[in-house]
């Protein structure tokens, strides 16, 4: 009893400490404030209801990721398509930046404009640091999608291409382009 | 001649390819300078996007700690040196208060109290690095109990600890070994490296034992740039406020003459 006391314990207090990072996750796949903290307390509830049952040996981070998607998911009407789905861009604006001259309001449009998938996929990667694998197995897609994703943000966020504005493209360039 | 896809050179820059497959690439990006264009291009959005979400959530981590901390006595904004530091950058420099000395203390560090110290997650550590370098300054760098300036000290403290007994030499970019310490982030032992010049910004080379080969990528807190890289078993960050140009340009020194005896 006393074990399984203890164990529920350190099961919150690990929970304490991965809830701000799944807030984020949460953040740029719903791209509203309010959803998020909705999605986040359906997870919560979820997660400790079923976290000594199912999570197995997965890390608890990852683990709570892929719940929490499983769960938004569970929310859509139908299966989530990767079309664009404007969010707040608030959310994608670090406080810390807010006074660049306006670099981070004008990315953090662009971060608003992309589909929940791609976003929360960015999140994954560039802001967790997770690999391709493990962001697959959250999402539950090949990772082969998962590259695919992050090459089209990839192509949405670029910067204009200033080389190709200079000079006419190469027939490689073109080549790609077609 | 070879054609790489974006989606290949896009996992290349993320350092999500196995080591030969990053080899090959590297080879092949010597001699294409269109590709190696199109490899600046991705990073340059990389950097973009490792920025805004590594920001975006050390924010969101900080907002969750100062919450916590909120709702208990005494809680408050830690002064340090003059400057008001956010509860999750003071949580990082308890980490690394928590390290032990250079000298004599050198293995006994003193662990943090669990609830005061911000867990990031593991693979932030370019970012972390960033954060806990904007608090140096060139004056309040000094030689201390903790620290060494002696090159030939430092030289054998890292062939401890790293076996590599070499210590980079940046002083044809005007900047001199200073002084090294041993920190502690996240219970790995970390070595700061500081150089110093007359004009030139305080520019510090951090090592650390771990992680899979990767190339070198750049990132950013605030104004303090850097260019973060693993080889061999050993991860390296380079911090400084210059220009991305010339941090590469040291970056490539340090790359270059860390390993050698």
């Amino acid at each position: 009893m006393g074990y399984v006391v203890e164990q529920k314990s350190q099961i919150n207090s690990e929970l304490g400490l991965v809830m701000p990072r799944l807030n984020s996750f949460a953040a740029a796949l719903t791209g509203s404030e309010s959803k998020a903290q909705a999605l986040l307390k359906a997870a919560r509830n979820h997660i400790l209801s079923r976290v000594s049952k199912d999570r197995g040996h997965t890390p608890l981070a990852l683990w709570a990721f892929t719940q929490t998607y499983s769960i938004w998911v569970s929310r859509m009407k139908g299966a989530p398509s990767d079309r664009p789905e404007a969010a707040d861009p608030r959310l994608f604006q670090p406080r810390s930046r807010a006074n660049d001259g306006g670099a981070s309001a004008r990315f953090a449009m662009q971060l608003a404009q992309l589909s929940p998938q791609r976003r929360a996929t960015l999140h994954l990667v560039y802001g967790e640091r997770l690999s391709y694998d493990e962001v697959a197995e959250i999402f539950g897609v090949p990772v082969a999608t998962v590259i695919t994703r992050l090459a089209k943000c990839h192509e949405a966020l670029a910067q204009p291409d200033e080389r190709a504005q200079l000079a006419p493209a190469s027939p490689r360039a073109q080549g790609r382009a077609a | 001649m070879i054609d790489l896809s974006d989606e290949l050179l896009m996992a290349y820059v993320d350092g999500q390819l196995d080591k030969p497959q990053a080899a090959v690439v590297g080879r092949i990006l010597r001699d294409d300078r269109d590709m190696a264009y199109r490899v600046s291009r991705l990073q340059q959005t990389q950097a973009q996007l490792l920025d805004t979400f590594g920001a975006l959530l050390r924010e969101g981590m900080s907002s969750a700690s100062r919450a916590q901390r909120g709702s208990r006595p005494g809680a408050g904004a830690i002064a340090a040196g003059g400057r008001v530091l956010t509860i999750g950058t003071a949580g990082f420099l308890l980490l690394i208060g928590a390290s032990a000395g250079f000298t004599t203390s050198y293995y006994s560090g003193v662990k943090a109290k669990p609830e005061a110290v911000m867990q990031l997650p593991a693979s932030n550590w370019p970012e972390d690095i960033a954060e806990f370098h904007a608090f140096f300054t060139g004056e309040t760098v000094g030689v201390s109990a903790e620290s060494q300036s002696n090159p030939d000290m430092v030289k054998f403290q890292l062939g401890q600890l790293f076996k590599s007994a070499s210590l980079p030499d940046f002083s044809a970019h005007g900047l001199k070994f200073a002084r090294g310490q041993l920190l502690s982030y996240r219970g790995n032992k970390v070595m700061q490296l500081i150089y110093l010049g007359k004009n030139e910004p305080l520019v510090a080379l951090y090592v650390s034992a771990g992680g899979l080969d990767m190339p070198m990528s750049p990132g950013r807190f605030g104004d303090v740039k850097t260019m973060s890289w693993s080889v061999k078993e050993l991860r390296y960050v380079i911090a400084a406020d210059m220009q991305p140009q010339e941090l590469r340009a040291l970056a490539a020194v340090a790359q270059s003459q860390f390993g050698r005896k």
